[in-house]
């Protein structure tokens, strides 16, 4: 594994990142861990043997999270500046954070965040566990989803008996909000 | 008793497993554009759902810095949490590896730690917590992104499963490299326990998901496990196929760590970390007989230098004090 810095020498210095709980590791050099320790980027002893915590660990984690929403900023100059109804974070405050100001954020700025959320997760939709308040609305969801694969295949099957039926309960599921 | 004092599944290779939920409450911004009044807020309504149920409730306001600093130091909160200025608390239930952390990054951080190799375990029991949490209050949702955190990278299930393993004979053959390269490629990091490079001597890493979107909790857990599996194997054959001379030295290794800790007068944690290490894969080997898992895990914590502030009598000044008294401590530790 190449050192991230000079991406000559083999990494052998790995710091640890769970600064702000995201999964991310950084390989360095000896010789570039000793020279971000002298610029006072890297802490210079053993964070656990300091009290003190000033953490400059942090700022490199800022340098290298900065690049997050770089994606964003193309859609940022063609639209007239927008801000969160909610919070009132513009995109501009999104990306020099690296986070959203709330939850509505990701509404407000889902088509900027989007190849963001991508470039991490890739191009994917949550599965795995589900509020209790949502987890009605997700399990119509996904009946609705099938219901409709069923309706498909009856039209082409020419059953149109059994379309009308379906098409008649996903009616109902999706009126029963 | 708290988890370091425990032993586990697979303990020669695995010293930890721990599964944390990041959740924010509906109706309130993320950290970053959160007021005082807010997360004084936040902090009372969700003590009240958990205070029922054999949390202690610690209000980092209230406590000082070493103290803080020793929850960092056995991992309970991350230092961030322990730095912050603004409003922030912690929920603690030892009895089943319980660590809340309130107003963090988001708004909750539930995680539970467990020692051994135990994901499932401790994934069972976090959300155990996780739906007292949601039955109570509203929690920041949405159908496409799953649960909605402050950055990006927690987006989906919010759930980061890591384990903390012991690989002395995969940092001797130097072959840490490799697996931090294999395992980014599919969607895993590792990293050295404590951040700095000295502190591989202790041979320990941390290996965790990346990946919050997408995959289950079940999926994430899964794919950790079967890596963690592959990787005990490695750690174990090559530990085996440790013989004749090379066996002698690393036995002659292992009893001077033994014979330095019985008996130093000064004992800096640099320099434990490599005694640690050594005697830990003694344990494993059968070579140091006198000394059990859980003796020597409670010397790694208990003597990190906040902890070990912590239970003197007097603060020490400066380093070599500390130093005398860590030695101090492990050499009663192992009478
Ligand atoms: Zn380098
Ligand atoms: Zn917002």
């Amino acid at each position: 594994m190449l050192c991230e810095k000079c991406k000559k020498n083999n990494a052998s210095v790995f710091y640890e990142e769970n600064i702000n709980g995201k999964g991310r590791s950084y390989a360095l050099c000896q010789t570039c861990a000793e020279e971000l320790k002298k610029s006072g980027e890297l802490p210079s002893e053993n964070l656990f043997e300091s009290f003190g915590f000033s953490s400059p660990i942090t700022q490199l984690h800022d340098s290298l999270f900065g690049s997050l929403f770089s994606l964003g900023e193309q859609s940022m100059h063609l639209n007239a500046p927008k801000s969160c109804s909610a919070c009132g974070s513009t995109l501009r405050d999104l990306q020099k954070n690296g986070k959203a100001g709330c939850g509505e954020c990701y509404k407000t700025f889902s088509s900027e965040l989007e190849p963001t959320i991508r470039s991490i997760h890739g191009n994917a939709r949550h599965t795995g566990r589900v509020p209790e308040a949502y987890r009605e609305k997700h399990a119509r969801y996904n009946e609705i989803k099938m219901l409709r694969q069923e309706l498909k295949d009856a039209i082409s099957k020419e059953d149109f008996e059994k379309a009308a039926t379906l098409r008649d309960k996903i009616k109902e599921l999706e009126n029963n909000k | 008793m708290a988890w370091y004092n425990k032993i586990g599944n697979d303990f020669d290779t695995v010293i930890s497993s721990r599964v944390r939920f990041a959740r924010n409450i509906s109706g309130y911004p993320f950290a970053s554009k959160l007021s005082g009044e807010g997360a004084k807020e936040i902090i009372s309504k969700v003590s009240d759902v958990y205070l029922g149920e054999g949390f202690t409730k610690i209000d980092f306001s209230d406590i000082t810095n070493t103290e803080a600093a020793s929850y960092v130091e056995k991992r309970y909160v991350s230092r961030e949490f322990a730095i912050k200025k603004t409003p922030h608390a912690l929920l603690m239930n030892e009895t089943t590896g319980s660590a809340i952390m309130i107003c963090e990054e988001d708004h909750i951080r539930l995680q539970s730690i467990l020692p051994g190799l135990a994901l499932n375990e401790a994934y069972k029991i976090a959300c155990q917590y996780d739906d007292l949490l949601d039955r109570a209050l509203e929690i920041s949702y949405d159908e496409k992104l799953g649960y909605l955190t402050h950055c990006p990278t927690n987006l989906g299930t919010g759930m980061r499963a890591s384990v903390m393993m012991f690989l002395p004979a995969l940092t001797m053959a130097d072959r840490i490299g490799v697996l931090a390269s294999q395992l980014s490629k599919i969607g895993l990091t590792i990293r050295g326990m404590y951040g700095e490079g000295s502190e591989t001597k202790g041979c320990l890493y941390q290996i965790s998901n990346q990946v919050t979107l997408g995959m289950t909790e079940e999926e994430t857990l899964k794919k950790l496990s079967d890596v963690i599996s592959q990787i005990n194997e490695q750690e174990r054959k090559l530990r085996s196929s440790i013989r004749g001379e090379n066996l002698e030295r690393l036995r002659d290794r292992i009893l001077r760590s033994e014979g330095i800790l019985r008996y130093a007068h000064m004992m800096s944690s640099e320099e434990l970390a490599e005694h640690f290490a050594n005697i830990r894969l003694g344990i494993a080997l059968g070579i140091t007989a006198n000394i059990s898992y859980a003796m020597l895990g409670n010397i790694l914590i208990e003597t990190l230098p906040a902890t070990l502030t912590l239970s003197l009598e007097e603060n020490p000044r400066g380093e070599a004090e500390r130093d005398r008294a860590r030695a101090e401590y492990i050499r009663k530790a192992l009478c």
